[in-house]
């Protein structure tokens, strides 16, 4: 029987900076309050674990302190093994609180979900060790695991496009327009912006008017979902599909306001990579096209 | 005919790939739908040609924005159909179930912990406004009307 495939192994430069980055966008993603008054509808982890106790001001701010310490610990790999889980856990549980008002919204998960694969690789990784592989392997496997949090994100919105429309998705976006207009107007009563109003209202009159071209540009999107493990082949593909993915969330943000930042970032800081393209375009630190384990 | 071998075929691919994780979890955001932290990512899978927004004005007439409530008028929404996905089970008439949905998101505004006290004096006699879009032909048609009055 064939071995399984070798993971990619990452420079430690890369690590550090990948590290630094993703702790501080967990950071940013988690709330620095809860302005709710209950958990009336839970969702996800909130109906596992009873998270009421967040509600308290005294506990949530030493929850808050408590992230920051493990974060700081994550990123000087310092017990990692509980930097991590303490991480995951307040992280996920302050999200879930926030979509346990009724409505659940979709800009951190992508966040918990790379958490959840960096604390569950690293804790494979202790096993494997113990069978005998590289210690060297362990934070590799959690960025390899992070890459694929990432794609699993983009193939999973992409599968129920199809899945919900009956593989109609690219035909029925002729009705984009419509969505655009909605998104417009209720971004203007968030922030009574008129002159973003007006931008919108341009773009989903062009796409009321110009079905086939959003239809186009819409089958380009849904590629992109459908053919985001395309990133995983190499350093190549995934600088090239982060750098597509992030272009169309850029997009999306000047149309319809949908701005997803902390995918673009995570696609930024695990796809694209940028410091291995200076180091690589330096020539100073080179090394071959996704280096593998033995 | 050798009924194992596909199976052994399935298998062996499955332990040369390096891709495990992205299959496992693919898997669990499409069977846990919408259990934070996982998710199907349902926004945006589907378009039609109507649909509609919301938003609050107060007892003259003039719009109450959202974000001094510490939410997105996108969150307003999701929470007033959740509301009316409950009231619906209690009335069959969808302008009654509105209704009850829209009292049941004022009187969360209501009780939400906002830095600002005179936002709450706002919401007294305070209206949410529903306003349908649709497109006909090359033309969108945006047509509001009140859904519910706080008392």
């Amino acid at each position: 029987m064939t071995a399984p495939r070798p993971i990619p192994v990452f420079a430690l430069y890369e690590r550090l900076v990948m590290r630094a980055l993703f702790a501080w966008v967990v950071f940013q993603a988690t709330p620095k309050g809860l302005i709710v008054s209950g958990i009336p509808a839970p969702n996800g982890f909130a109906r596992l674990v009873d998270l009421h106790f967040l509600l308290a001001p005294p506990v949530f701010v030493f929850c808050q302190k408590l992230l920051v310490v493990a974060l700081v610990l994550y990123v000087l790999r310092v017990v990692v093994w509980l930097a991590l889980p303490i991480a995951l856990f307040l992280h996920v549980a302050i999200n879930a609180v926030v979509n346990s008002q009724g409505g659940i919204q979709h800009a951190m998960q992508i966040v918990s979900l790379v958490l959840l694969a960096q604390t569950a690789a690293h804790f494979y990784g202790l096993w494997r060790r113990r069978q005998g592989e590289s210690r060297g392997l362990l934070e590799s496997r959690a960025i390899w695991w992070s890459q694929q949090a990432i794609v699993a994100v983009y193939l999973v919105a992409g599968i129920t496009k199809l899945i919900v429309t009956k593989g109609k998705w690219i035909f029925d976006a002729r009705w984009l327009g419509v969505s655009i207009a909605k998104s417009a107007y209720m971004s203007f009563y968030d922030t009574h912006n008129q002159a973003e109003l007006q931008q919108q209202l341009a773009v989903a009159h062009f796409a009321v008017t110009h079905g086939w071209i959003i239809m186009l540009i819409a089958a380009l999107g849904l590629f992109l979902e459908l053919g985001s493990p395309l990133m995983l082949i190499n350093r190549v593909w995934a600088a090239a599909l982060g750098c597509a993915l992030i272009g169309f969330h850029v997009g999306l943000t000047h149309s319809m306001g949908l701005s997803f930042v902390y995918n673009q970032w995570l696609l930024l800081i695990f796809m694209v990579n940028v410091p291995y393209w200076i180091a690589t375009a330096g020539g100073k630190f080179f090394r071959p096209p996704y280096a593998t384990s033995p | 005919m050798d009924f194992a071998s596909p199976f052994l075929g399935v298998f062996a691919w499955w332990r040369r790939t390096r891709c495990k994780f992205l299959l496992v979890l693919t898997l669990l955001c499409l069977v846990l739908r919408e259990n934070y932290p996982f998710s199907h990512f349902p926004m945006y899978a589907s378009f039609s040609k109507k649909t509609y927004y919301l938003y609050l004005t107060d007892v003259d007439g003039n719009e109450i924005p959202t974000k001094p409530f510490a939410i997105s008028n996108s969150t307003l929404r999701k929470i007033f159909d959740s509301r009316k996905r409950i009231a619906r089970k209690r009335f069959a008439d969808s302008a009654r179930a509105e209704a009850e949905a829209g009292r049941a998101l004022l009187k969360y505004l209501e009780d939400l912990p906002v830095a600002k006290p005179e936002m709450k004096k706002r919401l007294a006699g305070a209206q949410v406004q529903r306003v349908d879009v649709h497109q006909e032909g090359a033309q969108l048609i945006l047509q509001k009307h009140a859904v519910t009055t706080a008392p």
